[in-house]
């Protein structure tokens, strides 16, 4: 992640699906780090794939084309919690 | 003599592939290990690499296999222990009380068991009978369906005389009709084309330890959309662990416990070996060696052969019996004298050898696989005839 971009993550709902979306990004080079899902957010999954808020669009295509379902989009805010996207 | 008795080194010719493949290919062995050495983590239970590491190689694993019977949703595709398990689970997911189930009386013990078990518990079990030659009449099972029946369950092929059962053609029946057709795949998964769209299976159950290449302790069974089973096993998923209740989205919520993830990566690397050297150079071979096996057992004197004439009509599993000789008694010294290995008995198939007439003797199968050679089967066929002959 860069300094100056802004840190989103995106939620599955099981392992299968978030690493299936994780090759998938990584297979479009946009640089991803799959990580312990933040405690705050409501999901079956254990983890997440964060990646920078210029890429957004480029993982909102992407899930739309291949068919993966998000639980939601979240981001880090100034006290540290993560909060939804509500566009998302 | 063949060149298998004269290389001198001593003689060891595996047949019996149908209970569990041997030699596997060089890369099963190096995955398998591999992911014992350096995966280590136990996949979807945590966010640290090792975890993640071995979570991603099952992911690679379940799209490898998923290829091979062309299912979309790879989620769908569940791991398993054998096909056994993968029978179980659909079988007494699916089916309860008042409900009325069709199969075929050339079924493995992996199904007829837990039918009878099923039948104990209210469920309405009808067998067909298939003909000496281990053949189904499609016409006869279409008969046999009640507006009540909820499931028809078909082995692909016999393991014990190899017979090929036309599953597209049932499938689209059983489609027509909303009914829902599990296949055992056990004796042709990697070997005939399986496509669960273009035959209409609902449900796909198979070894991974067989036909497949992977290691022992590796099974699957598919699950189509649409298709609602209770899971047979409860537990740890790794996912909605505040939550009591087992979690509803595949593959989890029937892969509770962990993963035989050594096993699974093997199972990928078998998958991918069937893959890179085609369905089509696999299944050639195997003829090959089915015509080759059946020309010369037929030219035995004393030798009963069971199943189908053509090689084309059956995987490379063949049964025989050889007059006035116990099958055990042959099979014993096939592999104390000659290095031999079959299989005798009734191969966890009672209903089967009743329907081919050699219950409750048995009789002895030779099954091959894509690593066997013409000259093996030249020296078993040397080694029965002398044999017979003494």
């Amino acid at each position: 992640m860069t300094a100056a971009s802004a840190e989103i993550i995106v939620v599955f709902r099981t392992t299968h699906e978030t690493l299936t979306a994780e090759k998938g990004l990584k297979g479009a080079r946009i640089r991803t780090r799959t990580m312990v899902k933040p405690r705050s957010i409501s999901s079956e999954c254990a983890l997440a794939l964060s990646f920078n808020e210029e890429d957004r669009e480029r993982v909102r295509g992407l899930c739309e084309e291949k068919g993966w379902l998000p639980v939601g989009y979240y981001s880090l805010s100034e006290d540290g919690s993560w909060t939804a996207l509500e566009e998302d | 003599m063949s060149s298998v008795a004269r290389a001198g080194a001593v003689v060891q010719v595996y047949f019996d592939n149908a209970s569990t493949s041997y030699p596997k290919p060089e890369e099963v062995y190096r995955a398998t290990l591999g992911a014992l050495e350096n995966l280590g983590g136990n996949p979807g239970r945590a966010g640290h690499r090792k975890s993640l590491e071995a979570a991603r190689a099952v992911l690679e694993a379940r799209e490898t296999v998923a290829r091979l019977f062309n299912i979309e949703d790879t989620s769908r595709l569940i791991f398993t222990l054998n096909a056994t398990t993968a029978l179980n689970m659909a079988l007494k997911g699916l089916l309860s009380a008042g409900d009325h189930l069709v199969t075929t009386s050339m079924e493995h013990n992996s199904l007829m068991r837990p039918i009878h078990g099923l039948e104990q518990n209210g469920v309405e079990v009808e067998v067909v009978q298939c003909d000496i030659e281990g053949r189904l009449d499609p016409g006869a099972l279409i008969n046999a369906l009640k507006p009540r029946t909820r499931l028809i369950a078909v082995i692909h092929a016999s393991n014990v005389v190899g017979t090929i059962n036309p599953i597209a053609e049932i499938g689209k029946h059983a489609r027509t009709r909303g009914i829902p057709l599990l296949v055992d795949a056990a004796q042709t998964a990697g070997s005939l084309p399986i496509d669960v769209e273009a035959d209409c299976v609902d449900l796909l159950a198979c070894s991974g330890h067989k036909g497949l290449l992977g290691p022992q302790g590796t099974g699957l069974l598919y699950i189509k959309e649409g298709i609602e089973l209770e899971p047979l096993i409860e537990g740890g998923t790794g996912s909605s662990s505040e939550d009591l209740a087992q979690p509803s989205l595949f593959p989890d919520r029937y892969e509770s416990g962990t993963l035989n993830t050594p096993g699974v990566v093997g199972l990928g690397a078998g998958v991918k070996y069937i893959l890179e050297a085609g369905l089509e150079k696999i299944r050639g071979r195997e003829v090959k060696l089915t015509t080759l096996l059946l020309e010369g057992l037929n030219a035995i004197e004393g030798v009963e052969v069971y199943g189908p004439p053509k090689a084309e009509e059956r995987m490379p599993v063949v049964s025989f019996t050889a007059k006035g000789m116990d099958p055990a008694s042959i099979g014993q010294r096939l592999d104390d004298e000659f290095g031999i290995m079959t299989r005798v008995g009734l191969h966890c198939s009672p209903a089967a050898h009743k329907t081919i007439g050699t219950f409750p003797e048995g009789t002895v199968r030779v099954s091959m696989g894509y690593f066997n050679t013409g000259d093996e089967v030249e020296y078993f066929l040397d080694s029965l005839d002398s044999m017979l002959k003494r």
